[in-house]
């Protein structure tokens, strides 16, 4: 059966559509079984998550512990796969309380990272013309696909993308854009590998793991002001 | 007598000296001298600059001491840059001020933020320090009590709000309520002069940082200086308790709390302060003075 849309078209441009369908909807499994596993597992993980949420609510980090001060920068958050901005409501409300300026970028449900790059770019723009500094970008899994697309595009307004728990390999990092990844290691204790920094916790819960969080306020605390309008002195 | 010459020339009808400027720290630092007497350091608190002092209060100490009023780092018409906000560096700025006008000792008075800068002067360059006065201000770090989460939030929480409504924005929280009522004014007058040279957003974060990462509470009790320290008992921003914990802190500090007066305690009771301030910095040097001949 053809719909509306379909009749009239050449054969060609149909199969390339309906091609183009399917290669979304494989997308969409393979990202969803990558950043979530197999469904099998899922009520292992779930319980799992719980267990880690319980133990980690007792460290001292969420209430400022150990966590220098910010300098006001402007912090666009990105969800990952199947996340939105309410997801990412706990760590906005932590930047905000340790001194940075978080900003959404307005995304309802990220279940194609394509389809985040025109919020974030309003979202980047907005952000930096408000507090009038290059914006630091945090992104999670598929997010941080869209950080370094926006990121390239919008170098005058982005200067640092710290990533949490890629799904994909390290991506090359635009001229001029300095990527900070952090990942999850189940097993290994906490440590660093230059820019790539390992915590240990489950991956889907990095935007609120004590040793996350204490690695971002360190790598924020680190980035200079870059003002976009430079102020005579 | 350099300094004199230089005095002179730039007086202007008023008595009062035209900003002046000097390249310390490797920066640009505008400072203002007025008066006669033996050295004072005035350092301003978070935000705002040396045009922010009550007119009567200055008028009234540069008749009896030669005032260095200072713009710190990021204000007034001093340079702004994006580093060097931490305090210990702040007090290096002062210093430098002093430096370029040939003072090898002075007192210093800091307010708020300015007595967190003053502390770190005296902790880090005590030969630099005659006597002591520290107004509203905190030792900083553990010890220190910060005001409640809602009144932070009003002073720094200001994005998007223009100037004027924010400086309002921020008076119910500096200002004592039966004052603010009955001096809107006088209040809006003085804000009028304090946001004639506004603060950027980026150096009041910076200076905001600096203020929370400070902490002076080990170097106090190491303090030799005749010490004052002042406060009104309804400040909600920097509680009174903390001019306590000072007062513990400082070996031999004197302790005033003014009832009835804020964190303004300066502008609510401009002639009050600025008697005392003056009173216990004259009897420390006549002090000093005594100790210095008896020694000789």
């Amino acid at each position: 059966m053809l719909d509306d849309g379909d009749r009239g078209k050449p054969p060609n441009s149909r199969s390339a559509s309906a091609s183009s369908v399917l290669q979304h909807a494989a997308g969409f499994i393979d990202d969803t079984l990558r950043s979530l596993g197999s469904p099998l597992f899922w009520p292992y993980s779930s319980l799992k998550g719980a267990a880690e949420l319980f133990l980690n609510s007792f460290d001292t980090v969420y209430r400022g512990g150990n966590v220098r001060y910010g300098d006001g920068k402007p912090v666009v958050l990105v969800p990952g796969h199947l996340g939105s901005d309410v997801t990412l409501e706990p760590l906005s409300l932590w930047l905000h309380a340790i001194g940075y300026r978080p900003a959404k970028s307005n995304v309802l449900i990220n279940i194609n990272d394509r389809l985040l790059d025109e919020p974030l770019t309003v979202a980047v723009r907005e952000a930096t013309r408000r507090i009038g500094r290059k914006a630091v970008i945090i992104a999670f899994d598929t997010g941080v696909r869209a950080a370094l697309r926006v990121a390239e595009i919008q170098r005058d307004l982005v200067s640092d993308v710290i990533g949490l728990g890629l799904l994909d390999r390290e991506p090359s990092t635009p001229l001029g854009i300095h990527l900070h990844i952090i990942r999850s290691a189940s097993k290994a204790p906490a440590h660093s590998d230059g820019k790539v920094y390992h915590v240990r916790g489950s991956r889907a819960l990095l935007s609120i793991n004590p040793d996350a969080l204490r690695i971002v306020s360190t790598i924020l605390r680190d980035i200079p002001i870059a003002l976009l309008d430079q102020p005579k002195g | 007598m350099a300094t004199d010459k230089r005095r002179q020339r730039i007086q202007t009808v008023d008595g009062a000296l035209a900003m002046q400027f000097a390249q310390v720290n490797g920066i640009r630092i505008a400072f203002e001298t007025r008066g006669n007497g033996p050295p004072l350091v005035l350092i301003m608190g978070y935000r705002l600059n040396s045009r922010a002092w009550p007119v009567e209060f200055i008028n009234e100490l540069a008749a009896r001491f030669t005032l260095v009023l200072i713009d710190n780092r990021g204000t007034g018409k001093s340079d702004k840059p994006t580093t060097g906000y931490a305090l210990s560096n702040m007090a290096r700025d002062v210093c430098g001020v002093l430096d370029h006008l040939g003072i090898g000792r002075a007192s210093i008075f800091g307010y708020s933020m300015g007595g967190a800068i003053a502390q770190r002067i005296v902790c880090e360059h005590p030969e630099r320090v005659l006597s002591l006065v520290l107004c509203a201000t905190l030792c900083g770090g553990p010890q220190a009590v910060y005001a409640r989460p809602a009144v932070l939030s009003i002073m720094h929480d200001l994005d998007g709000i223009e100037p004027a409504v924010a400086a309002r924005r921020i008076w119910t929280v500096t200002y004592e309520p039966n004052y603010l009522a009955a001096n809107a004014e006088k209040i809006e007058l003085q804000m009028q002069r304090e946001l004639e040279n506004r603060t950027p957003l980026h150096a009041a974060d910076l200076q905001f940082q600096a203020f929370v990462d400070f902490d002076a509470s080990r170097d106090l009790p190491s303090v030799q200086a005749p010490t004052l320290i002042m406060t009104g008992d309804r400040d909600v921003l920097v509680p009174p308790r903390n001019s306590y914990i000072l007062a513990e802190l400082i070996p031999g500090a004197q302790l005033l709390i003014l009832p009835g007066f804020a964190h303004r305690v300066l502008w609510e009771a401009t002639g009050q302060c600025a008697g005392l301030i003056g009173d216990f910095l004259e009897r420390a040097g006549e002090k000093a003075n005594a100790e210095h001949i008896n020694a000789g």
